[in-house]
């Protein structure tokens, strides 16, 4: 077993007070939860750091902990003495753990935790809302397995055909020397059609191994997609940007739109206007409501050439247009209103 | 199910026509039925089944927000009212970002 340094973990002194322990965690805890965090290695940190709190919060755990002596180094080898924990008043139960009607699920903390604190040390009994591997089992029920959560990167056809696709997972562990990594797994999994941006699919008993005779628990993964290049996504619903030609909008044509199932036609009305959006009701993710897909038309004027130059210069002469007329005058009334006021 | 002898695992979506009774949720997630009818109360959890908490059922899609909220809970000591709305904001900063990714990329 490997010995763990509560204080290195936490960042503080050996001599720091509950209160400065208290705000290390706070502070480190906003860095590293898993839910808010942005740092990588979230995870492992917040693992290594919630252990660390365990010991260090708890004044009888700490000073059990300092008695150790100050020499260890962190991951060096290490054997619990053989006195561990005699001489040492407890309190009766309660009031160790975070919060009492609260949550029970923990991470799986290191041997070295579980041995020197855990529910079968002199710190096991009595101790209340704290669940630990070793200590489930010694009070002799049957337990289900930690549940897992992962986030998956899944391509656009992945949701809309459904299928199996290799996924790559890191699932942390402990190392030897009391680190806490993360190790890569990699499942085949047949991803579900018609799944969508930030669901969850559930993949049951991949998670942690049940306890006495528990069932397994259930690996969650939280479904992301990679921007696709055509198809914007929002939740079942499809956006495409469709470029096309001036006459095309002006004169209604029929043209080709791409769509998750390949392309349709679709007829513009006539004069249509460039950001107009279109639907193609139903062309969307599956679903029990299957996703709509919008196109939202681009105009793309013809590439320049002295050809396409004659075409726009006969435009000009022939078209009595001015497109910002109405914007004009509506700048214009401003402009008078403001200089009326001032 | 095996392809070439490789095992391949059937994932279901974790959606809002499964439902779990009140007292499989609990298991599950080792948290206590009072929490559950304390975030019934704020709103922040909506019960299927019958107006008794015992008969209570939950969409599976419940699982992971109730986990996320126990973890607040458990981890950073903050209220229940408060893991409640930090939810609510993690879920709307999660489609906002999803959203930008899929418009930030470059069509071409």
């Amino acid at each position: 077993m490997r010995f763990k340094d509560y204080y290195e973990v936490m960042g503080v002194q050996r001599g720091a007070t509950q209160d400065e322990i208290k705000r290390a965690y706070r502070k480190l805890a906003r860095k590293f939860h898993p839910d808010v965090s942005k740092e990588k290695n979230a995870e492992e940190r917040f693992k290594e750091l919630q252990e660390a709190y365990e010991v260090l919060k708890d004044p009888e755990r700490r000073a059990a902990y300092d008695q150790l002596g100050a020499n260890w180094r962190q991951g060096q080898e290490f054997r619990p003495p053989p006195d561990w924990g005699k001489g040492f008043e407890f309190s009766a139960g309660g009031g160790r753990s975070g919060a009492g009607r609260g949550p029970h699920e923990r991470a799986d903390f290191s041997d070295f935790f579980s041995e020197l604190f855990g529910a079968r040390s002199p710190f096991g009994a009595g101790m209340r809302g704290f669940e630990e591997t070793g200590g489930r089992s010694s009070r002799g029920f049957a337990a289900a397995g930690q549940d897992h959560v992962a986030r998956v990167e899944l391509d656009l056809d992945d949701a809309y055909r459904g299928g199996a696709r290799t996924i790559d997972l890191r699932t942390p562990e402990l190392t030897p020397d009391g680190h806490v990594t993360a190790k890569p797994r990699t499942l085949r999994v047949s991803i579900p059609a018609g799944v969508v941006e930030g669901q969850q699919i559930r993949l049951a008993g991949q998670g942690s191994p049940g306890i006495g005779g528990g069932p397994a628990g259930d690996l969650y993964l939280e479904v992301n997609f990679r921007p696709h290049a055509v198809f914007k996504l929002d939740g079942r619903d499809v956006t495409v940007q469709l470029p096309v030609a001036p006459w095309e909008a002006a004169l209604g044509e029929t043209v080709s739109v791409p769509t998750l199932g390949g392309p349709v036609e679709m007829k513009l009305p006539a004069g249509a206007r460039a950001g107009q959006r279109l639907r193609l009701r139903g062309r969307g993710l599956p679903g029990p409501t299957p996703g709509d897909q919008y196109v939202v038309l681009r105009i793309v004027l013809p590439p320049d050439s002295p050809r396409s130059r004659e075409f726009f210069e006969r435009m000009k002469r022939e078209l009595p247009f001015d497109p910002r007329s109405e914007w004009q005058r509506e700048a214009g009334e401003r402009n008078t209103q403001a200089s009326s006021t001032s | 199910m095996t392809t070439n002898g490789e095992r391949i695992f059937e994932a279901r979506v974790v959606d809002e026509t499964t439902s779990l009774h009140v007292d499989e949720l609990c298991a599950r997630l080792r948290i206590e039925r009072q929490w559950i009818v304390e975030l019934v109360e704020l709103g922040a959890l909506e019960p299927r089944g019958g107006s008794e908490p015992s008969a209570w059922a939950f969409p599976l899609a419940d699982v992971p927000r109730l986990r996320t909220m126990a973890r607040l809970v458990e981890d950073l000591g903050v209220n229940l009212p408060g893991a409640a709305i930090i939810l609510d904001l993690v879920e709307e900063r999660r489609r906002l970002l999803a959203q930008l990714r899929q418009w930030t990329t470059e069509s071409g």
